[in-house]
């Protein structure tokens, strides 16, 4: 009984440090590539969360003149986590979600992404 | 004592209060919303090289701020974004809606008051909503511009007012 407890503790332990939204963003972070346009982009990784035009950059062809954000949380594994190990599993698990952004051109496509942080 | 409270005695003594609240409840409705030219008149406001806290003294905080990665090597650029958004309301038919009614219960109470005294009618006659006017078919929208700051914290450009939601 208080070897599954532990297996238990321990699974859970690891899955609430392993299963947070890092590995997930960082997975689809690397699914962009520049070149790619907005549809493709979409078809990838779903509609973004949040989008925003960027005002006063540069005519370059590197100018990012808009931003899409995706974020990612995987709250249910979170819920989880912080059931099972109760009341600590609040402590231990991460809640904050991770983020990075897609930026695109003038011309529709993808320039560059940015790294993987925490927040929103 | 009930020559005092009948007739035109009542209607002059709730005729004021009255009036006065149907007056301020109509203005608070009216300015409930944000219309079409006060947002553009927000976006105006706002020109390249102000600061932020001038942004802000100019038409509040922002509602959302988004950091933007700097693309490495690149001095001049935008590096955070201010985003204004804003709901176009009813406004003005919704203003005439609340003034009709208003007027048509004032007209009902005053001319309950006086129905209680010499009977005589008095009053508003035909005050009525009247036709809209000016409908907008923005009503209900929302609304954003964006405003992008640079590495010195100064205004580097604005957006395009763009609808976001019906």
């Amino acid at each position: 009984m208080r070897a599954r407890l532990t297996a238990l503790l321990c699974v859970t332990t690891l899955l609430s440090g392993c299963i947070t939204g890092e590995g997930r963003a960082l997975d689809h972070k690397a699914r962009i590539t520049p070149g790619m346009t907005r549809d493709e982009v979409r078809v990838t990784l779903g509609r973004p969360d949040d989008s925003v035009p960027i005002p006063g950059e540069p005519s370059t062809p590197t100018a990012a003149v808009e931003m899409w954000r995706y974020s990612y949380r995987y709250q249910f594994w979170s819920y989880m986590a912080m059931i099972f190990l109760f009341p600590f599993g609040w402590a231990l698990v991460k809640r904050t979600p991770y983020s990075f952004d897609v930026l695109f051109g003038a011309d529709g496509k993808v320039v560059r992404t940015s790294s993987v942080r925490e927040g929103k | 004592m009930s020559s005092k409270l009948s007739g035109g005695n009542v209607r002059r003594i709730m005729a004021k209060p009255l009036v006065a609240m149907i007056l301020s409840l109509s203005m608070l409705l009216s300015g409930c919303g944000t219309s079409m030219e006060r947002i553009k008149e927000q976006q105006q406001l706002i020109k390249t090289g102000l600061t932020r806290d001038e942004v802000r003294g100019a038409i509040g905080s922002p509602d959302k701020t988004y950091a933007v990665e700097p693309e490495p090597g690149v001095k001049d650029q935008t590096v955070e974004v201010w985003s204004y958004t804003y709901k176009v309301a009813g406004g003005y038919d919704l203003a005439v809606i609340v003034i009709g009614i208003a007027v048509l219960a004032l007209v009902v109470v005053v001319a309950a008051a006086a129905a209680g005294g010499k009977g005589g009618g008095g009053g508003f006659g035909g005050l009525g909503g009247g036709g809209g006017g000016g409908s907008d078919s923005n009503e209900g929208s929302t609304w954003r511009f964006c405003v992008g700051f640079g590495p010195d914290g100064k205004v580097r450009g604005i957006s395009s007012l763009e609808r976001i939601k019906k």
